[in-house]
């Protein structure tokens, strides 16, 4: 090969995350005719989400590959901050179409401009985020009511779980079995491949997929090593990253399915829930960041994509 | 991979130059960083030593460290071995075997063999001594027998691999239990057969009162390990947390309790504590560099290319590893040997089919083994200044102690029973 | 007590060396003492409240980085750090070889501090939500201790000789 890139994630070797990386590093190879690889170091080994997006802007790491809300680490990716809020998208398919929306494109320019880094494309989906429970079937937002509910420390998602009438709990992913298991927190948010793959199952029998936030992976390149390219390279990666993303989905429905079956063997009751009432309840809480956490009105253009 | 041998060449030939070890790291990947530029950037490396001690579950060695020197500085210690003592004294040759209790006793409340090898042979080795023991031999005793503190839980050499590799530290230390008890058994073993040989003194049996009163005086103590066991072994709490917890109980206990020492004295002792596991902890923030490196060279797949084109079978491969780790343990301690070596050997081993935590359990006890072997023997060289000996005397008399521990460190390789039967047992 | 008096005779490079070591061990056991703390709080919380602190790992994590890179200065005038000791040398030669190691440290501190500067840059535009601050933050401690290490490798090459029985 002419060219080697290093593509640094920080998760696991069996994750979604690798899984993604390694159709963009064939795709890329097919692409540009073995004159371009990928070489793929998963598990953080490079560094954590922060060192990853500092290596990155700064030219020391080729590629990374993260979660797109995982841009709002940087503080330039502020305007990303929209995506976690509850309800956003109606399914994957609205997050896919937002993410090759003109709308995602001028919110990355922006990006793009103040870091340097460059946006390759949406090479893979994420399960939407589910909730589940140790006893309680949740079906409306009063079944959650004075449950603990360990969430991500995300304000969205704190005051989303609030407006529920459950409390968040911030406990830490190594303590969070520990926690489940002794009943300390009734609960957890998550999405259903890794509730399934995690083992939290043996404290948790009831699980409703509220589906309220939708994400999936973005790739971005370093600022010199895109400026080092030729026209060609670049279609070369940016088609590449494209192939990555389609030829995701109908792995990602798989996978989804395949967890969703899962849950019967492993004595889970799927309770659906009345995404309406969710969605009342956090209304007022919407209308409030809608202005202030993001650009007036955002919400809605997203929300109609 | 030559550029990783050539950086691996270069930290040792700074280790043998007497450069703390863990400058010889950051030294070695400086140089790396010179030799293949622009691979490694210097901000980069910087970074990379930020991320060495990125992990919260590190806090597990300074609080394993803290509990471990309360309960020495509170005179837990003194009523450990009394209880020792009145347990075995009668025996032929009894006092070297009731600094092999002790030091099993020790194991399971300290995470350190350097600590326990302080606490109990600064007490037995001169008690020894007037009993007519050569000297060499109470040191030999000694510092054998302190080796258990790494494979009896807790054990800070067990939170180091299993930070490194994918094993389940809580695994690793219930892993340990079986092993680190058998270890005890082959030395009691080993000192009842030269105790009968070489005619050691016996001292009159003080009877059950005695045995009572003592467990009476030490039983604060002996429920340290029990809590740390059933804690793990329960899923209560996380390793983190019982370490803590530990540490808060030992304070209690001395502070409240025993009463032997003074509030002052106790913090001495745990500035003591604080510098010992800074010792280890900058350490491990320099070896971030070389799991960096390894990464970005891609090294554990280049291994594990060369290691699936050997075929080896589990067990050959296992003992390659174990032989491997006695090698590199005469002149490496545990730490710096853990840090280096199993980052890389783990994920061949476990590709190879080997388990990870039997994996965890040959490397401790291999790393452990270490500690008694010539030329650089830290236990040898501690015990051998208690003892006021040549080194060389303390070596010889722990020849047989080593045979016994090396037959042990077959067992656990041949027999994944020994490690991986407990956790099973109890549904881990 | 020799040993005090030795020391004030030995003026203001001995002082500064003591008031160093004082401070790096206050600095190590307050760090010690709050991992401990924090964790102890987080299990009483967790057990009593289904709670957590958000900052918890945050803090953690500084206290962490604090015992270590602290500690380091601490053990380098104590000439404390795990290493080999192989071989030995006469007395002579083993103080010279001593210093040299020194001057090493001295060079590698500085080189450090700049590349730790540059990691400190490249951090200032990543956010640290639960301390409100940017994550350039979990340098200082490395910072701060890379500077003291400079510090004492300094201390260590300028001691005089020890006195017999000192
Ligand atoms: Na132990
Ligand atoms: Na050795």
């Amino acid at each position: 090969q002419d060219i080697t890139l290093t593509l640094g994630h920080v998760a696991p070797p069996g994750s979604s995350y690798q899984a993604a990386a390694e159709r963009f590093a064939e795709a890329l190879d097919e692409a540009s005719g073995g004159t371009m690889a990928v070489d793929i170091v998963p598990g953080a080994a490079l560094g954590g989400l922060n060192e990853l997006w500092a290596q990155l802007r700064t030219d020391a790491l080729d590629l990374h590959l993260i979660d797109v809300g995982g841009i709002i680490a940087m503080r330039e990716g502020r305007p990303f901050l929209v995506t976690w809020a509850p309800f956003l998208f109606e399914d994957q398919d609205h997050f896919r179409r937002f993410a090759r929306s003109d709308l995602f494109a001028e919110m990355m320019d922006g990006v793009e401009a103040e870091t340097g880094v460059k946006y390759l494309g949406y090479v893979g989906d994420r399960p939407p985020r589910i909730v589940t429970t140790a006893e309680t079937p949740v079906r409306v937002p009063n079944d959650l009511r004075g449950l603990t509910i360990r969430t991500p420390q995300h304000p969205f998602v704190i005051a989303a779980f609030e407006a529920w009438g459950a409390s968040s709990s911030p406990i830490g992913a190594a303590e969070l079995l520990i926690a489940l298991r002794t009943g300390v927190v009734d609960g957890q948010d998550n999405g259903v491949i890794d509730f399934v793959g995690s083992g939290y199952a043996e404290a948790n029998k009831h699980l409703t997929p509220l589906d309220y936030i939708l994400s999936g992976l973005g790739l971005w390149m370093s600022p010199a090593r895109w400026e080092g390219m030729t026209e060609e390279q670049k279609g070369w990666l940016t088609s590449a990253a494209i192939r990555a993303g389609t030829d995701g989905e109908a792995i990602h429905e798989a996978e989804m399915e395949a967890a969703m079956e899962a849950l019967d063997g492993l004595g889970v009751t799927v309770t659906e829930p009345d995404t309406e009432a969710f969605r009342t309840a956090i209304q007022p809480f919407l209308d409030g960041a809608d202005g202030t956490a993001w650009e007036a009105g955002l919400y809605e253009r997203i929300g109609g994509l | 991979m030559i550029e990783v041998g050539v950086t691996v060449a270069i930290m040792l030939a700074l280790m043998v130059l007497r450069v703390p070890v863990f400058l010889a790291i950051g030294g070695a990947a400086g140089a790396f960083a010179l030799l293949w530029a622009p691979i490694l950037r210097g901000d980069v490396l910087a970074q990379s030593f930020l991320r060495g001690l990125d992990n919260q579950a590190f806090a597990a060695i300074p609080y394993f460290f803290a509990a471990g020197a309360i309960m020495n500085a509170g005179g837990m210690s003194a009523r450990l071995l009394r209880l020792a003592r009145a347990l075995v004294a009668h025996v032929r040759g009894g006092l070297a075997h009731a600094n092999v209790t002790a030091s099993v006793v020790f194991a399971g409340i300290s995470g350190s063999a350097v600590a326990d090898a302080a606490a109990v042979g600064s007490v037995m080795i001169p008690a020894m001594e007037r009993d007519g023991y050569p000297p060499a031999y109470a040191a030999a005793v000694t510092a054998a027998s302190a080796t258990i503190g790494l494979m009896i839980p807790p054990s800070i050499p067990m939170v180091i691999f299993a930070l490194f590799t994918p094993a389940d530290v809580t695994d690793l230390f219930v892993a340990g239990i079986v092993p680190g008890l058998m270890m005890g058994a082959v030395l009691l073993a080993a000192s009842v057969v030269l105790a009968r040989r070489r005619g050691y003194a016996s001292h009159p049996w003080l009877g059950w009162g005695r045995v009572w009163g003592a467990l009476k005086g030490s039983i604060l103590a002996l429920l340290m390990p029990v809590f740390v066991v059933a804690g793990l072994v329960g899923g209560v709490a996380t390793v983190n947390e019982i370490g803590a917890l530990a540490a808060i109980y030992a304070a209690v206990v001395t502070l409240g309790v025993y009463r032997d020492v003074t509030a002052r004295q106790l913090l001495v002792a745990l500035a003591d504590a604080a510098a010992d596991s800074a010792k280890i902890l900058i350490v491990i923030a320099a070896s971030g560099a070389f799991v960096w490196i390894a990464a970005r060279v891609g090294l554990a797949r280049e291994m594990a290319a060369v290691v699936s084109e050997a075929q080896l079978s589990p067990v050959v491969l296992l003992t390659i590893i174990a032989v491997t780790l006695l090698v590199l343990g005469t002149v490496l301690e545990p730490v710096t040997l853990l840090i280096v070596v199993a980052p890389v050997i783990a994920p061949v081993a476990v590709l190879a089919g080997i388990d990870v935590v039997q994996l965890g359990a040959v490397f401790v006890l291999a790393s452990a083994i270490g500690l008694v072997t010539p030329p650089v023997g830290i236990l040898l060289f501690m015990t051998a200044a208690q003892a006021g000996v040549p080194l060389l005397a303390v070596v010889r008399e722990v020849a047989v102690f080593l045979a016994a521990l090396v037959l042990l460190l077959a067992v656990v390789v041949a027999w994944p029973g020994a490690t991986l039967g407990l956790g099973r047992l109890l549904g881990l | 007590m020799l040993g005090e008096r030795g020391a004030a005779n030995a003026g203001w490079p001995e002082a500064a060396r003591r008031a160093l070591e004082v401070a790096l061990r206050a600095g190590v056991l307050a760090a010690l003492v709050a991992l401990i703390a924090l964790e102890a709080a987080q299990v009483l919380l967790r057990y009593g409240f289904g709670a957590g602190l958000a900052w918890g790992r945050d803090v953690g994590g500084l206290l962490l980085f604090s015992l270590a890179w602290l500690g380091l200065p601490l053990l380098w005038l104590k000439r404390a750090h795990l290493s080999l000791s192989l071989w030995r040398l006469p007395a002579g030669v083993e103080r010279l070889w001593d210093r040299a190691i020194d001057a090493t440290a001295l060079a590698a501190g500085a080189a450090l501090l700049v590349f730790l500067l540059q990691a400190a840059a490249a951090f200032r535009f990543i956010d640290m939500a639960a301390l409100g601050t940017d994550a350039s933050i979990r340098t200082w401690p490395l910072i701060a201790g890379t500077c003291l290490w400079n510090l004492a490798a300094l201390l260590n090459l300028v001691r005089p000789p020890e006195p017999a029985g000192g």
